[in-house]
């Protein structure tokens, strides 16, 4: 007999994608936005408010179930580029530690309200996430 | 430069005579670009899909195509482009005297071409 899930993964259809995450019958525990086209170039993706992960308390096989969404909203990129807040970083790089390949780059700037923030790319491992 | 702006599957489409990136002389087509306000959900910055077509122009061209695209991104400063490394060098030769900084962030595409990231910081003074 299947496993029974106890989390539920809605995409809300806006501008951009979104990844509603529900557990039970709560309203939405934390959501993410797929961006499957911001540059024009077709290797690359982008998810946005993905510091969501780490504030609530998401677990690894949900992050997999989000992730996998995402994936198939960009139509099986693997690159992903995230803007996060210098505190997230590590945090967020460690949820998602099980199903990336290998970080790209990690670039710190200084936002123009004076907020620390790294734009990270990360490549995932689809054989983690899909299969 | 005659540059005008539509909107297309929600994105500000922003269409100017393409310019060849050698010569100089404008060429009779034009070139889009597609400013995203929000592609990483941080309200700091804004996106530009299609940017290698901003690359060629002259200084008056520039700072006009600048102040037009920060009208249709509410006046934000900081830009975020994915260009491929061989248009680099014109682009910080062209944008580097209106911005701040320009933090550039080289990768390898999973196609294998030389790509790279660049987060730049606009500087209105620079612009008027």
């Amino acid at each position: 007999m299947a496993e029974e899930k106890n989390y539920e993964i809605k995409v809300v259809e806006k501008a951009f994608k979104q990844l509603d995450l529900y557990r039970g019958t709560t309203g939405p525990l934390t959501y993410l936005l797929v961006n499957s086209n911001p540059f024009n170039n077709c290797q690359l993706f982008t998810i946005g408010a993905i510091n969501h992960l780490t504030i609530s308390n998401v677990k690894e096989e949900e992050v997999k179930a989000l992730l996998a969404s995402a994936i198939s909203i960009a139509t099986m990129k693997k690159l992903c580029l995230l803007d996060i807040n210098r505190n997230h970083v590590n945090g967020i790089l460690v949820k998602l530690a099980p199903f990336t390949k290998r970080v790209v780059y990690n670039q710190p700037y200084l936002s123009t309200n004076s907020s620390e923030m790294n734009t990270v790319m990360v490549e995932f491992d689809l054989d983690k996430i899909i299969k | 430069m005659d540059i005008t702006r539509s909107v297309s599957n929600n994105k500000d489409c922003i269409t100017f005579p393409v310019v060849d990136t050698y010569s100089h002389v404008f060429l009779p087509y034009t070139g889009t670009i597609y400013l995203d306000q929000n592609a990483t959900n941080n309200c700091q910055l804004f996106s530009i899909a299609s940017a290698n077509a901003m690359i060629g122009y002259s200084q008056e061209d520039t700072k006009q195509l600048l102040n037009f695209i920060r009208d249709k991104v509410t006046l934000k400063r900081m830009m975020l482009i994915d260009i491929n490394k061989q248009y680099l060098k014109m682009f910080k030769e062209q944008y580097g005297p209106f911005m701040k900084y320009i933090k550039v962030s080289h990768y390898k595409s999973s196609n294998s071409s030389n790509m790279c990231v660049v987060v730049s910081q606009i500087d209105p003074e620079k612009l008027k």
